[in-house]
């Protein structure tokens, strides 16, 4: 059986895989560069259950910091519980994936972290 | 010669006609998840068979806004271009059969990816070209 690890976020809407992720912090009001946050998705107040937290990501192309709320768990699945998106629909997203959930809760996306980082640098740049 | 066979949708007020040999199952209402960064045209996938099919959005695709006001009831999950998708519609009636005579040139409806019009009863419903819908939300230039 071949498991892979992932960090599920946005209350276990999206997950990126755990391999990427070297270190969860708290916030630093310090850090530079400031952490890239999801608040270009639209993603409201209403939807932060808690205080936020700092993924430093990296990956063989970039490193990064992502700024999150809320809670954040860990899900290791089978690889069987994968199923990839039609690229040929969402080329332009970083979703890649579906996490299929052994509870039958709607399926997680998993999210690549390269295209992840274009997107939402692209989004932040934009007036 | 082979008699198309059509599926009339009804989507809002419009009937549209989708050539039934594209049709592989009609399920109910879908769970959708949406995907973020999609287009508006394809905002999301649900789960069939255990794939991840995109599920197009035809009121968006067609322009027809007030296609969003209520729930789609229906999902019709087709294969074309070698692609499966999923649409939802309002409404489904029985598969009907008509000649090659029958299809008129679109000219009662202005709808995108009308490939004809069919005379029904005492109204006139659009035939949906939907290999060219699906070429166009995969950004692909021609079909063959």
């Amino acid at each position: 059986m071949h498991e892979h690890t992932y960090l599920l976020f946005g209350k276990e809407r999206w997950a990126i895989l755990q391999h990427y992720v070297m270190r969860v912090e708290d916030i630093d009001a310090e850090q530079s560069p400031a952490p890239i946050s999801l608040a270009t998705w639209g993603i409201q107040m209403t939807d932060v259950e808690s205080g936020g937290r700092v993924l430093r990501i990296k990956t063989p192309t970039s490193q990064w910091s992502l700024l999150l709320y809320g809670q954040l768990k860990s899900l290791t699945v089978d690889a069987g519980q994968v199923i990839d998106l039609p690229r040929s629909f969402f080329g332009s997203s970083p979703a890649t994936a579906l996490i299929l959930r052994d509870d039958h809760r709607t399926p997680t996306l998993l999210l690549d972290p390269d295209r992840l980082y274009s997107s939402l640098i692209a989004a932040e740049d934009q007036p | 010669m082979s008699i198309p066979t059509l599926l009339p949708v009804g989507l809002d007020d419009h009937e549209l006609l989708v050539d039934a040999s594209l049709v592989r199952e009609v399920l109910g209402e879908v769970a959708v998840i949406r995907v973020p960064q999609a287009d508006l045209d394809v905002p999301g996938v649900f789960l069939w068979n255990g794939q991840a099919v995109p599920l197009l959005d035809l009121g968006h695709c067609l322009g027809l806004a007030s296609a969003h006001s209520r729930a789609k009831t229906r999902t019709i999950v087709g294969k074309v271009n070698g692609e499966l998708v999923g649409f939802g519609v309002h409404e489904l009636s029985e598969l009907f059969t008509v000649s090659e005579t029958e299809f008129k040139p679109p000219r009662v409806h202005e709808l995108p990816f009308a490939s004809a019009e069919v005379q029904r009863d005492s109204s006139v419903s659009t035939v949906l070209d939907l290999p060219k819908l699906v070429a166009h939300v995969m950004h692909i230039k021609s079909v063959e």
